[in-house]
């Protein structure tokens, strides 16, 4: 009975076997010895693995009722096929997206109904006072931009995303390793330990949102956030008057996958937190399940801002709620050579000095 | 009571006489500079060749405010290369001004060698690498009989040691500013964007929801990797200087000697 258990060793992945003779493990191909219980618990733990799995409750899928229906208008854009949702009281004069004249007008029927929504809380003057503070300060911007009566369009838009809530049981192994040096007359010895990390928990994640129309970029939208969900309210048509609201292109299924690679992004960034102590620690396997998740379909207050420079647009986003201002800005290539310059001429002008006075001293 | 005298007239002498043994040394390092800065006494050079060199020398001592000087010999009178270089600029008063800066080269004819000598200025300026330069250029000519050249390229060669380098400080400079002014233009670069795609959603972890129910830590094995260790030789010394030593009258001096 030479052989009795086989395991896969950790070092190179090669078969173990138990040699009953000296009691030892050995590995035949990379010479390591390994304890047996070390083996076992590192065998349980491979077999323990769990596939992920992201099950989703569908959004709830309250349509809207007849009455408010009739009280609202649908534009579609002829020029991008942007569509936007507003109360028959609210005229639309231009795309929000595009800028285009709107040209078409349909009724609302058969869609998903949002849950909730959080009312706009800084307005049209707010906007315009954000763009002058995010234009502040930035030397390499065009002094053009810097002009208020730039501003080709604001608009105060409802975006509507899905929030996905979850709890994530997650399971992650991490190969980690410390070295130890230390030396006598002759070497320099260098030991490194291996080892099989466990971590085993759970953390729940509230509102993850991810953007649900085509035409607002997503990036655009995340740069945003966040959103204070605590101030969300059950959704009422009258939120929407005087602005524009933005209808779902990208369904809850479609969005799932962002959510779930951000949720998995943080729970990856919370678990390694708790591995101290390693010189190196690598993830080996992560499992993630995720419980009771559950999807809504939330309007956010957002105000778009556009403006046109050198015959490019320029997109604009204001967090309705926070104040929070995000948009790439344009680079003035003439101020990025003069402050190359300035800057550089400075280091340089200083740099010989001090050359210059530590050699006469 | 006599012999009490006779003690304390000896303990006075001994004292008075140990401050006095510094002040002979010191005495003995003439202010004034004794010597021309081309001492030919192994007569190498032509009348044309000596004048010209001392022309040279001159020019370069009074613009640098360091005294370079070249002396040849016949024989080193049993002293080492370095210990005579070292006196003769010592107790033959070379050296600019108040801290006598200076450099000499000495030739001895009887055993071919040749010795630097640095003091003040010439001793903080010229480094190892500078001494090494200096023996590059100077002793192709010395070994090939042809001293003008070689005292010549001696005298340049300390010039390039001792003068700043306008050229290298300038080319630093320069390169400092580019990456200087690239990093600030970056940085300021950075400031006009504010879109970016966020890939966590670490806003939205429910407060005091992280829990790590099960964490285990197992020791699979270790690996010892050993490597030779390299020799402390203790040989390395100080760049600046290129490593100094004390000649007989109790002065630093830096250079070298050899054979040529």
């Amino acid at each position: 009975m030479d052989t009795l258990l086989e395991y896969k060793c950790p070092c190179c992945g090669g078969s173990i076997a138990f040699d009953s003779g000296s009691q030892k493990m050995k590995c035949p191909y990379c010479d390591t010895e390994f304890d047996l219980e070390t083996l076992k618990s590192y065998d349980e733990a491979l077999n323990n693995q769990k596939p992920d799995s992201m099950e989703w409750e569908n959004a709830e899928g309250q349509t809207w009722n007849g009455e408010e229906a009739d009280g609202m208008s649908v534009y579609v854009c002829k020029s991008c096929g942007g569509e936007i949702v507003c109360d028959s009281t609210t005229a639309a004069s231009s795309c929000p997206y595009c800028g285009n004249p709107v040209v078409m007008t349909g009724r609302l029927s058969g869609d998903l109904r949002p849950d909730f929504v959080i009312p706009f809380k800084l307005g049209k003057e707010d906007a315009k006072a954000g763009l002058q503070r995010h234009v502040k300060g930035k030397r390499l911007l065009p002094k053009i931009f810097k002009d208020q009566n730039h501003i080709d369009e604001i608009k105060g838009v409802y975006v509507p995303f899905w929030l996905f809530d979850t709890e994530v049981d997650a399971t992650i192994r991490y190969k980690a390793t410390k070295v130890r040096t230390w030396h006598d007359n002759d070497y320099r010895y260098t030991e490194t330990s291996h080892f099989s990390v466990l971590r085993d928990g759970s953390v729940t994640f509230d509102h993850v949102p991810v953007d649900g129309s085509t035409k607002m970029e997503n990036a655009l939208m995340e740069s945003i956030e966040p959103f204070d969900f605590s101030q969300a309210t059950d959704f009422q048509t009258a939120y929407l008057s005087g602005y524009l609201a933005d209808r779902y292109d990208v369904s809850a299924e479609e969005s799932r996958q962002r959510a779930n690679q951000r949720i998995k992004t943080s729970t990856e960034t919370l678990f390694s937190t708790t591995v101290n102590g390693y010189s190196t620690v690598i993830p080996e396997n992560s499992s993630l399940r995720y419980a009771g998740g559950k999807v809504r379909y939330v309007l956010y207050p957002v105000w778009l801002l556009t403006t046109t420079w050198k015959e490019k647009r320029y997109y604009f986003a204001m967090n309705g709620q926070t104040g929070k201002f995000v948009g790439d800005l344009p680079l003035d290539k003439a101020a990025y050579w003069k402050w190359f310059g300035v800057i550089g001429g400075i280091a340089a002008g200083a740099s010989f000095l001090i050359q210059l006075i530590s050699a006469f001293l | 009571m006599k012999i009490r005298n006779n003690v304390i007239i000896l303990a006075l002498t001994v004292l008075l006489a140990l401050p006095l043994t510094s002040a002979v040394a010191a005495a003995q390092i003439p202010a004034e500079r004794q010597l021309p800065l081309v001492v030919d006494r192994a007569e190498l050079l032509g009348e044309e060749e000596e004048s010209r060199l001392l022309d040279k020398l001159s020019r370069l001592s009074s613009s640098m405010k360091c005294e370079v000087a070249v002396v040849t010999v016949n024989s080193l009178e049993g002293k080492y290369p370095q210990a005579y270089a070292d006196d003769f600029f010592d107790y033959n008063g070379y050296g600019y001004g108040e801290n006598d800066d200076g450099v000499l080269l000495l030739l001895s004819m009887e055993h071919r060698d040749w010795a630097i000598t640095t003091h003040g200025l010439a001793l903080k300026k010229l480094s190892e690498s500078d001494l090494d330069n200096i023996e590059e250029k100077m002793l192709p000519y010395l070994s090939a009989g042809q001293y003008s050249d070689a005292f010549n390229a001696f005298a340049d060669a300390c010039r390039a040691g001792i003068m700043p380098n306008y050229a290298r400080m300038i080319i630093i400079s320069l390169g400092l500013g580019v990456i200087v002014g690239f990093i600030g233009v970056s940085i300021m670069k950075r400031n006009l964007k504010s879109v970016a795609p966020r890939n966590e959603a670490s806003d939205y972890v429910r407060k005091d929801s992280f829990r790590i129910n099960n964490r285990n830590d197992i020791f699979l094995y270790r690996t010892v990797t050993k490597t030779a260790r390299p020799k402390d030789t203790g040989s390395s010394s100080g760049g600046g200087g290129g490593g100094s030593h004390y000649s007989s009258s109790g002065r630093s001096h830096g250079g070298r000697s050899g054979k040529f």
